[in-house]
């Protein structure tokens, strides 16, 4: 894989403690890596799990990204946003990954298949939450994987990790004007889907 | 006013991720079928901030803090090694003929016959082999000792050795860095 690193830096704050915590992991401090991969790991495994759907390519990728991250943790902005970073080597690794499984002809569907089918164990916030609204998510998943691969990122970036359009759309390298289009398309797919109104 | 009118705009608002509050109050009020529709898209756009995803096995951060451990500052390139092995290996060879000979004028009339590229290299590095001559007769007392040919010979075989040596040192460290830095596999729940 061959991504190279994002140089720009996308525009959301510095957190003080990450900036603190960068400007010792480009000293050579092995414990602010420690502190970066404790605060950001999980979240950062989370999101690659959404592109990849299993379990061993989330962690292997994972582990990819943040070797790449800290290789050249010279190149994030003085100032600039290390999880908007991150995010960013994390999605392009995981893009990456997915194109070079397409081109090997890997069934990409068949693990789509396989996380539905486990949709009911994984966690997700509001785990009280009513059963047609637990069918409504299991429903969701399924038709996140109809969706085109950035569009899906960026419903997940923007809505699910909360990321600002304009950032999101700097992490998956399209245009603000351009991911405010693909969101939308992608809303309308997944409203069409989910309350089956392309039959009507 | 009519439902699906009501219900086309709130589709509208929906797709470009605008609430749905805002508008037909008087009309949502009156029409459960247009605030079940509401609702179900509501419940839509909640749901797409509730995905679901696999959270990492308990030692999957210590293993990732491992492997992300930085590798030391290269203090040389393993170019660097080859270059010195080669030049090592050059000078050995280029040394067996006899080095104090050599002169430029001697290089240039022997292009023309058949060992003309081999006499101007010996003239290129005329330089190294008198280096290696020096060496050599500083080393004259080892060799006195254990005897191992001329002075030029004995110091472009410690040379050679010193390269082959660098670049074998160096070649571990590289295959020792890639080897720490690939990926590893980690068994799942």
């Amino acid at each position: 894989m061959n991504a190279h690193m994002p140089s720009d830096t996308p525009q959301e704050m510095q957190d003080p403690l990450d900036e603190e915590w960068v400007r010792r992991a480009r000293q050579g401090d092995h414990a602010a890596f420690e502190g970066i991969v404790q605060r950001y790991g999980k979240a950062i495994y989370r999101h690659m799990y959404r592109m990849m759907l299993n379990r061993e390519d989330a962690e292997d990728l994972t582990q990819e990204a943040f070797i790449r991250a800290f290789r050249y943790v010279d190149r994030l902005e003085t100032g600039g946003s290390l999880r908007s970073w991150l995010y960013t080597i994390a999605t392009r690794v995981g893009l990456n990954a997915l194109r070079s499984q397409y081109r090997r002809g890997k069934a990409v569907t068949s693990s789509y298949e396989a996380h539905v089918e486990n949709a009911g164990d994984l966690q997700a916030p509001g785990c009280g939450a009513s059963a047609e609204h637990a069918a409504l998510r299991d429903e969701l998943e399924v038709a996140m994987a109809a969706l085109q691969p950035r569009a899906a990122l960026l419903i997940q970036l923007h809505h699910t990790e909360g990321f600002p359009i304009r950032e999101a759309a700097a992490i998956v390298g399209m245009s603000p004007a351009s991911a405010k289009v693909a969101l939308c398309r992608a809303r309308k797919e997944l409203r069409e889907r989910l309350l089956k109104e392309n039959q009507a | 006013m009519k439902c699906e009118t009501v219900q086309a705009w709130m589709r509208e608002r929906f797709d470009q991720d605008l609430p749905l509050e805002q508008g037909f109050t008087g009309h949502l009020q009156e029409c459960a079928a247009c605030r079940a529709y509401r609702d179900r898209l509501n419940a839509l756009s909640v749901a797409l901030t509730e995905l679901k995803a696999e959270e990492p096995s308990g030692q999957f951060l210590n293993s990732l803090c491992a492997s992300t451990r930085p590798v030391p500052a290269q203090t040389y390139g393993p170019w660097a090694a080859v270059a010195v092995a080669f030049l090592a290996a050059v000078s050995a060879i280029v040394g067996w003929f006899n080095p104090l000979s050599v002169d430029w004028t001697v290089a240039l009339d022997a292009a023309a016959d058949w060992r003309a590229p081999l006499e101007t290299a010996r003239g290129l590095f005329s330089p190294v082999l008198m280096l290696l001559r020096d060496a050599g007769e500083a080393l004259a007392p080892i060799q006195a000792v254990a005897p191992v040919g001329p002075p030029w010979m004995f110091a472009g075989g410690v040379a050679l050795l010193a390269g082959v040596l660098f670049g074998f040192n160096a070649f571990l460290r590289v295959a020792g860095e890639n080897h720490s830095m690939r990926p590893t596999h980690h068994s799942g729940n």
